[in-house]
């Protein structure tokens, strides 16, 4: 037998046990996880635009004020047209007041340059002057503020931009250009300041993604560009007053990721980009993460204690099914299962138990049946033997008769012929007693020849058979009638009387005709003196294959207690001196029906004739075959 | 068998939830390090640099005597010992140096080199000397918070100028060898022909000659000068350089165009210079980010911003006038 590979099923059920809890704990929290991600990633959305129009109100405010300080400077008198002393006075005025302010220039309205004052020495002062043309005039001509986009400072790469409002008369005629370069490190304290959760961050990029204003300075003086940034890229490519608001993770401006939004403040064109970093934003959810972990681990350890409790509860009785069977297997028939269980694993160990005790009970031990098999095997050894050896002794027997009558019967028949040839030829010389003894010698030899025949033709019976063939049975008769039985017939005036046809059977049909001739004969010659034989040969169906053959006669009838004695070899109810014969006659007839495979038997009554009858196999559909011949 | 392999499995999958367990919980917690800095000031006027630096770090997260130590040497005008003290914090393997002004950062520098050590500077011209490549990547292991000189030292002649317009003949009295003498020799004197100025030089190598030469000025019958310009630079403005300046200008009722706070605090009359405790502060966040992981050499130099005092007192004593818009526009009066 194929050994397959062991595999444990406690191991197998404990998996199986754990599997299913693990997949049961797996989408219930993933489920809760998400469902708990959705609902904060909503809170987080609604957060960080609170927080970054907040942040665009304050950097506006900011950008708000620098304008209302200059609308109002430039609002005061007749700015324009002053002395060049009170100018001077308003700019330095507008500078102390305003930290921001790093120059400040008074233009009239053909462009130059009425007066100019700055925090710096006049000699770093001069590149103001090229931010003078561009679209600076034709907003300021329209009565507009104009706001430049940012740049940095060649000295110290602080970011600027400058502001300027439009100096109108009480008509409203433009009249000059109040001009001012702000330094934005002023604005980046606010939007340092501005507080986005614990750890989150905000900062303040222009149209084109660069970073003006970050709590880390260093970032903002090395014009850093964000966009790169994915928040930053939404507000740069973007629609500025279509602002998808969604609290996705991207990649932050510290490297980390984050979640991101921004508010876009249309006047400057800047946006305040808020950043929370992605642990703290989803820290509840991370916690509630943390904390199904923690359950799912609780739930699999218990799980994984609960599965292999359970596999070895239902395995431990299998496992000690199969070790006690096992001892049994070892001949250790006092091997009990301990029951504990009342379910069907304790059922099948209390069957089991029970099947040890009905097997203690009801069998030998192995030892005894194999002797007693040994035993039997011997006995039939003998028995072969024996019938081998009985079978060998009858075949010789055989032989030994068939050899013995065939070979006595020259010499005897010789003794008979030249008996008779002697008695002829002495007829005249002996008399008295020799006569007697040689004509008993004939006798003798004469009778011992027909017994020799007898024996002869028994032992032919089953060694020299013909084929069975299909006979006709009338046909048997009728030959006899003519043939065998003619004289005998003729002489006795004996009737032979067939009332029906007689039916085909399978035979040998020389063995017919003499089993037909032997009984025929017979009923003829015992008969009372005088008495007419009167024969009658009928056929009686036992059934589809069998017939019975009746052999009727009106003779002298045999006693109840010879019937059984008839079919003896050599058996004679009568002494020669009655009824001749050598006591054979029915031997053979007995022995031909039971080399048909039939059975022969007699019902008589004694004085009241007898009936010998014999079965015989049938055919069905009768072949016409003339018997002997 | 059976039993076995459960028994395994299960010491196994213990084995993985404890390790599970301490990687979520964060059991092994990292000892917290305590970083030493070394901080060296050039001179006394520039000492409150540290306290905006300490203060800032506090506010960082770096609290002196939990995890930063500070070995803050002050010095006063003196070269010699500024290199000394550099080679010390070396020699100590201290986290930063923080060093301030211009002197004692380009020694610092000078004294790390081939170590790691990185160094912060405060007060630092960075025009005309080696100390950074650029502002916006400094390189090396260094970066600062620069001084202004360029964008202050003409304003400050302008100013000079506002305040006392009659001012012809400015006396400049200074260290020859100091590091920003140059550039600002260069500045202001490209600035003072459109005011009208001329300057009256006099070098000098310690408080010794200085006064000397002041004396020597003294002596003669015409001084030959209208004004004292302060250079940046730091013999004029150690207590003991700045005691003889004053005396000298009050002696003669010249204005003073100051250095440091200081110099205002004791009788300049103007001074335009950034807020010391201001740029401390700003060095802070620098030496905040070394100390996270950036390299010092890519960290931008910071400029802080210039701040206007007027000593009006000062002013009044010496008869000057002093226009409203200049007021007007001062980070500070000392009245």
């Amino acid at each position: 037998m194929k050994k397959t590979k062991f595999r444990s099923l406690t191991v197998t059920l404990a998996i199986v046990f754990l599997a299913l809890s693990a997949v049961v704990l797996l989408i219930a929290n993933s489920l809760q996880i998400y469902f708990n991600f959705q609902v904060q990633r909503d809170i987080i959305t609604s957060q960080q635009q609170f927080i970054a129009q907040k942040a665009a109100n304050t950097v506006k405010s900011f950008i708000q004020g620098k304008f209302d300080v200059l609308k109002t400077a430039a609002s005061l008198g007749n700015l324009a047209n002053s002395s060049a002393q009170e100018q001077k006075l308003i700019l330095e005025k507008l500078l102390g007041f305003e930290p921001a302010f790093r120059q400040l220039i008074l233009l009239d309205s053909q462009k130059q340059e009425l007066m100019r004052d700055s925090r710096l020495s006049d000699l770093l002062s001069l590149q103001l002057t090229e931010q003078k043309e561009k679209n600076l005039f034709s907003q300021t001509k329209l009565g507009r503020e104009y706001i430049s986009s940012v740049y940095i400072d060649e000295i110290t790469n602080e970011p600027m931009i400058i502001m300027a409002v439009p100096i109108m008369n009480v008509f409203g005629d433009f009249k000059g250009v109040l001009l001012s370069e702000v330094n934005l490190k002023f604005m980046w304290d606010l939007v340092g300041g501005i507080k986005v959760g614990n750890t989150g961050r905000a900062y303040v990029v222009d149209k084109h993604g660069n970073l003006i204003a970050f709590g880390d300075i260093s970032r903002v003086l090395k014009g850093e560009n964000l966009t790169h940034l994915e928040e930053v890229e939404e507000f740069v490519e973007g629609d500025a007053l279509i602002h998808k608001d969604s609290a996705d993770i991207s990649e932050g401006i510290q490297g980390t990721l984050v979640v991101a939004n921004h508010a876009h403040l249309v006047v400057p064109d800047w946006a305040v980009v808020v950043e929370l970093p992605v642990w703290e934003a989803y820290k509840p959810v991370l916690a509630s993460l943390k904390l199904t972990i923690w359950t799912m681990l609780l739930s699999f350890a218990l799980a994984l204690v609960a599965g292999v409790y359970l596999a070895k509860r239902i395995t431990k009785p299998v496992i000690d099914l199969r070790d006690a069977a096992g001892r049994i297997g070892q001949g250790k028939m006092d091997t009990r299962i301990e029951v504990k269980s009342r379910d069907e694993i304790g059922q099948l160990a209390a069957s089991f138990n029970q099947m040890i005790e009905d097997l203690n009970r009801t069998t030998v031990s192995r030892d005894a049946l194999m002797e007693e098999v040994a035993e039997r095997k011997q006995a039939e050894k003998s028995l072969k033997k024996a019938v081998e050896e009985l079978e060998q002794a009858n075949k010789e027997l055989k032989d030994f008769v068939y050899i013995a009558s065939h070979d006595l019967r020259e010499p005897l028949r010789k003794i008979a012929s030249f008996g008779r040839l002697l008695e002829n030829s002495l007829i005249d010389k002996i008399m008295g007693d020799d006569l007697e003894n040689l004509q008993f010698m004939i006798d003798g030899a004469t009778r011992m020849t027909q017994m020799v025949e007898g024996l002869l033709s028994y032992s032919r019976i089953s060694t020299k058979g013909q084929e069975f063939e299909t006979v006709d049975l009338n046909e048997v008769i009728s030959d006899l009638k003519n043939i065998e039985l003619g004289v005998l017939l003729e002489d006795s005036n004996a009737i032979l009387d067939i009332p029906e046809d007689l039916p085909h059977v399978k035979a040998d049909p020389v063995q017919m005709r003499e089993l037909f001739q032997n009984l025929i004969a017979n009923g003829i010659k015992y008969q009372a003196k005088d008495n007419v034989p009167h024969i009658t040969v009928r056929t009686r169906a036992v059934s589809d294959s069998v017939v019975r053959i009746e052999v009727e006669d009106n003779g002298i009838g045999i006693k109840q207690e010879n019937l059984q004695l008839l079919f003896t070899m050599f058996k004679r109810l009568h002494s020669r001196s009655e009824y001749d014969g050598t006591g054979i006659g029915l031997a053979v007839c007995k022995k031909i029906v039971e080399h048909h495979g039939g059975q022969i038997g007699v019902e008589s009554k004694f004085g009241g004739g007898s009936t010998f009858w014999f079965t015989l196999p049938a055919v069905q559909s009768p072949v016409c075959t003339i018997a002997g011949r | 068998m059976c039993e076995k392999i459960s028994f395994k499995w299960l010491i196994l999958l213990t084995t993985f939830l404890v390790v599970f367990c301490i990687i979520l919980n964060g059991c092994g917690k990292k000892t917290q390090k305590v970083y030493r800095v070394g901080i060296v000031s050039g001179a006394e006027p520039f000492d409150d640099i540290a306290d905006g630096f300490k203060t800032e770090m506090v506010k960082l997260g770096y609290v002196e005597g939990k995890n930063i130590v500070y070995d803050f040497q002050k010095l006063n005008a003196d070269p010699a010992g500024v290199e000394q003290v550099v080679r010390n914090f070396v020699a100590d393997k201290v986290d930063l140096i923080f060093a301030f002004p211009t002197e004692p950062a380009l020694a610092a520098k000078a004294a790390t080199g081939g170590t790691d050590i990185p160094v912060v500077f405060a007060l630092a011209g960075i025009e005309g000397n080696n100390l950074v490549e650029s502002i916006l990547k400094p390189g090396g292991n260094i970066t600062g918070v620069r001084f202004p000189g360029p964008e202050i030292t003409a304003k400050r002649l302008e100013i000079l100028h506002e305040l006392a317009p009659q001012t012809k003949r400015v006396y400049l009295i200074y260290d020859p060898h100091y590091p920003n003498a140059s550039v600002a020799l260069d500045s202001l004197y490209r600035t003072a022909p459109s005011l009208g100025m001329t300057f009256v030089e006099d070098t000098v190598n310690n408080t010794k000659e200085l006064q000397a030469a002041l004396d020597a000025r003294t002596a003669l019958d015409d001084i030959g000068i209208d004004a004292i310009f302060i250079m940046p630079e730091i013999l004029t403005q150690s207590p003991e350089g700045w005691a003889m300046i004053i005396r000298f200008a009050n002696e003669h009722k010249l204005p003073v165009a100051g250095g440091m706070a200081y110099t205002a605090e004791n009788g300049a009359a103007l001074i335009v210079v950034p807020d010391n405790v201001e740029m401390g502060m700003l060095a802070a966040s620098l030496a905040d980010k070394i100390f996270k992981g950036t390299p010092a050499g890519t960290i931008m130099v910071v400029t802080p911003p210039a701040r206007l005092w007027i000593n009006y007192k000062a002013a009044q004593k010496l008869g000057l006038t002093v226009p409203e818009g200049l007021l007007n526009r001062a980070d500070r009066i000392i009245r």
